[in-house]
């Protein structure tokens, strides 16, 4: 099963890679408003159950793939 | 006396420049896999040095905070030991949960590489060659090096004296100015600046010599 894992630095929170994209498409695009870099992460698990897959693929999340404390994360699974 | 362990990652890049200015310092530094498992009570504390441990991949220590070795670094810390992580080194205690906060990017983006002076905000017997209020000038060389703590636990920290170190001139953006926090126990260390690339006349500043740690009975693992 496999699963993506979309990660985005915490609502609020310095996002200094965006702010530097944001004002360079400005030049370019009257109508941007707002950019945030993330990250996106793709993982398989060898696991049939769909809610098990989904909750380890969760726990990865919040114990490595993302830091919680700066950092949001969404799960989405891609493939069965 | 137990030597001195040195935590090396693939990445690590400070690491003869800490194992040296350790020896210089008159400790028996040696080598520790950071890949590999270790005997925690073979040591008399543990450094880990700075640099890109695992390339930085996914978030700077990341990687190396959820390594063998760190499982027994963090037996070493709950027994009371003695742990200094320097710059990266910082940044994988932190991702390790063994100090608090995180390092994210500096602001404006920009990587900082230059002395900077810092203020001893808060003496503790472990560095007694680091008095209240002593400035000293080591240098700094990171992107990611802006701390970062929520406000409940960055007021904890003030007010327990875990903030060791102050910029006196921030250089990243850091919370509250700070360079170097301990952990609640204050046992575990984490500063960004480098005391290992400055003791030397040559060095254009002798400062990190004070950085010479004097361990009490209950750091003895």
């Amino acid at each position: 099963m496999k699963f993506g894992v979309r990660i985005l630095p915490k609502k609020g929170f310095l996002d200094p890679q965006g702010r530097a994209v944001e004002a360079l498409l400005k030049e370019q695009h009257k109508t941007l408003n707002t950019v945030h870099v993330g990250k996106w992460i793709e993982v398989q698990v060898n696991e049939k159950d769909a809610v098990k897959a989904f909750k380890a693929v969760e726990q990865m999340a919040m114990e490595v793939l993302a830091n919680p404390m700066t950092e949001s994360f969404e799960v989405e699974k891609l493939e069965s | 006396m137990k030597p001195i362990g040195v935590l090396t990652f693939p990445g690590t890049n400070c690491d003869e420049d800490v194992f040296k200015w350790a020896g210089h310092l008159g400790n028996e530094p040696k080598w520790i896999s950071g890949q590999d498992h270790f005997e925690p009570k073979d040591y008399e504390a543990l450094l880990i040095p700075g640099g890109f441990s695992y390339g930085d991949y996914l978030r700077c220590g990341a990687l190396a905070a959820r390594s063998p070795a760190m499982e027994d670094v963090r037996r070493f810390a709950q027994a009371g030991g003695f742990v200094l992580g320097i710059c990266n080194g910082f940044q994988i205690l932190c991702e390790s949960g063994l100090l608090p906060g995180a390092l994210v990017r500096n602001e404006g983006g920009l990587f900082r590489d230059d002395f900077v002076q810092l203020r001893v905000t808060n003496y503790f017997k472990i560095f007694p060659h680091l008095s209240d209020d002593k400035i000293v000038r080591i240098p700094i060389a990171h992107g990611e090096g802006r701390y970062t703590v929520d406000p409940q636990e960055l007021k904890k920290l003030q007010d327990e004296g875990q903030v060791w170190l102050s910029y006196a001139d921030n250089p990243n953006g850091s919370l509250g100015d700070i360079a170097g926090i301990s952990n609640e126990n204050k046992n575990v260390f984490g500063l960004m600046p480098h005391p290992e690339r400055a003791y030397q006349p040559w060095m254009d500043s002798e400062d990190g010599r004070f950085f010479q740690w004097k361990l009490s009975s209950k750091n003895i693992v």
